[in-house]
């Protein structure tokens, strides 16, 4: 399906949409006024679908549901759209405080940024000219080519012939199945299975890169799920490091957003939080917070497993999805952004696997030796919003560098999320990722957490979003 | 004039002094940058992910118009003054447990009294 941007119909909706968000609000990302009023009776129907959560797996399946001709209510609890995404400014620059960075070797992304003609950026420090690792137990600044060595000799140990041989189709992790003898392991688990393959600064550079992507400890994280990266980077380094932290969308992801619903007939509210949602053979009734009934043939919950347990399913969910937000994945670290002065090249350090940041670059050089860096951590034994604690830290990479300023959105703080991207914990997969992709009755579920590809990532969403808008329409018509 | 003297002279010497506990608005403006992600504060902007700010000192909690609020803050109807903004912006989490808003808190009580101080200056200016 495509639709050229020109041949768009606009609706009542989209008029609606497009005024409730104004020029400030669609720069940053913010809708400050609902774009459909909250009904004055206790029941408001006459939808064929509910959509809970507007991240990019709801807004997905709101569109493709649209157009394909069903009456859809999207219901967001935050009074902003694209969920773990968020367009924002900081130091005067258009910044992402979540969801980031996409690539051509994610398909469902992809196809958006085609559909819509979108532009890209860069981050800058992708290819850094100076790099920081620790070196004999030190952090130390050393070539960014010999990091890369480092990088590269200990992450081939890690996965071995595994990912290429268990873990060929990344989308399917059940196609060999011998892969499940490995789900019960964590990352830490292989890294000590291999650590007298390990040189010590390979085992160092490893085990931080593994916390980096569990934004966790290492031993929190399933072994398999970063199997599942290499697999989708096709067992290049270098192409995942591209697809996970290069390129983004000039526009923001709100430009996206802003697009897929421009797209549609989607009604939209914000600033409505979902506590329960019964279901019978005739339909879905929605309860809000403000304690309106809303009913619908059928809904689609986009929600990240780590809340889902906040909402009351009548009847319950199965035990899988239940399992899966009570445990949460493992996403619970921080990403900040630092305004620094003091350093005016292009930068890219890994730290270890204890210190509070695991992975800081340049995200875009400002005037002479100033620049805006992206740190990714655990955050522990840091307060992430003191700029001291901060500039400690960073002086750690960088003895002569002073912070400006400095930010990051707490996603674990906050209620809607309780958590940043998706990392399944070990045994998940093989015991829960597939009954919590089922629908249950009336309701069908989506997510960048239970996606299959690109899980945790933007890609992941919108695949998710999809497919749980097709399975709804071939199954009610 | 004695009194000048003598605090221009301690001032030279870096010696804490009566002025250090005075809250600073320019620092306070520094510290708001944490806050502009989520709120605005000139008066003749709307609301953002969180409730304009231009007149929360002496405002009662949980009622900015046109700004949907939780129902714990909905319902409190203390008023905003120095101390409980200190106390709510040390772990807002800690004072209402189902806030929305996703921010651990400041632990230095010299940048909590700058920003408090930074939002009244403002508010009294307009």
């Amino acid at each position: 399906m495509s639709a050229n941007k020109s041949n768009k119909k606009t609706s009542p909706s989209r008029r609606s949409f497009i005024k409730g968000l104004g020029a400030a609000g669609a720069m940053v990302g913010i809708a400050t006024v609902p774009m459909v009023n909250a009904a004055t009776s206790e029941e408001q129907s006459g939808y064929d679908v509910i959509v809970l959560g507007g991240g990019f797996a709801g807004v997905t399946a709101a569109r493709d549901l649209s157009q394909a001709g069903k009456k859809v209510l999207l219901l967001e609890a935050r009074n902003r759209l694209g969920g773990r995404t968020f367009t924002s400014k900081f130091a005067g620059k258009q910044v992402e405080l979540g969801g980031t960075w996409i690539h051509w070797t994610q398909p469902h992304i992809w196809a958006e940024v085609t559909r819509y003609d979108m532009a890209l950026t860069e981050s800058e420090g992708a290819i850094p000219e100076k790099a920081v690792w620790s070196q004999n137990g030190k952090l130390a600044e050393g070539s960014p080519e010999k990091q890369w060595e480092v990088f590269l000799n200990s992450t081939q140990k890690f996965s071995g012939d595994i990912a290429r041989n268990l873990y060929p189709r990344p989308w399917d992790p059940y196609h060999v199945p011998e892969l499940m003898n490995f789900d019960h392991m964590s990352a830490a688990d292989r890294i000590a299975e291999i650590r007298d393959q390990l040189s010590d600064d390979e085992y160092q550079m490893l085990d931080c890169f593994m916390t980096l992507n569990c934004h966790n400890d290492s031993s929190a994280g399933a072994f398999i799920e970063m199997l599942r990266w290499d697999s989708l980077g096709g067992y290049d380094m270098g192409r995942l490091m591209d697809a996970a932290a290069h390129y983004k969308l000039k526009d923001g992801t709100i430009g996206l957003i802003n697009n897929m619903l421009e797209d549609s007939n989607v009604d939209v509210r914000l600033s409505t939080p979902v506590y329960r949602v019964e279901q019978s053979d005739k339909g879905v009734r929605v309860f809000t917070e403000d304690d309106e009934i809303l009913t619908a043939k059928a809904c689609v919950s986009a929600l990240p497993i780590n809340v889902l347990d906040d909402i009351e399913f009548e009847p319950s969910l199965n035990k899988a999805k239940q399992q899966l937000s009570k445990d949460e994945h493992t996403g619970k670290g921080v990403k900040l952004y630092i305004h620094v002065k003091g350093e005016g090249k292009k930068f890219g350090a890994f730290a270890t696997k204890d210190h509070p940041i695991q992975f800081i670059f340049t995200e875009k050089l400002l005037k002479k030796d100033e620049q805006i860096m992206i740190a990714f951590g655990t955050g522990k034994g840091m307060d992430a919003n003191d700029n001291d604690s901060i500039e400690k830290v960073v002086q750690e990479f960088l003895p002569d560098a002073k912070v400006v300023e400095a930010f990051g959105y707490d996603w674990t703080l906050d209620p809607f999320s309780r958590g940043t991207w998706a990392t399944l914990r070990p045994g998940h997969i093989s015991k829960y990722l597939r009954d919590a992709q089922k629908p249950e009755g009336r309701c069908y579920f989506a997510g960048g957490d239970i996606a299959n590809g690109w899980r945790g990532f933007i890609d992941g969403a919108i695949e998710s979003g999809a497919h749980a808008a097709q399975q709804l329409i071939d199954d009610l018509g | 004039m004695k009194k000048i003297i003598l605090v221009t002279l301690l001032s030279a010497l870096s010696v804490p002094t009566l002025a250090d506990d005075a809250c600073s608005i320019e620092r306070g403006k520094e510290v708001f940058n944490k806050c502009t992600a989520c709120h605005r504060i000139d008066k003749e902007q709307s609301h953002f992910v969180g409730p304009n700010l231009h007149d929360v000192a002496g405002r009662i909690v949980g009622s900015a118009e046109g700004f949907k609020y939780s129902r714990q803050l909905r319902k409190d109807d203390r008023i905003w003054d120095t101390e409980l903004f200190d106390q709510f912006i040390t772990a807002p989490a800690a004072m209402f447990p189902r806030t929305r808003m996703a921010f651990a808190g400041l632990k230095q009580p010299r940048e909590r009294a700058d920003l408090y101080c930074f939002i009244k200056n403002l508010q009294e200016d307009s």
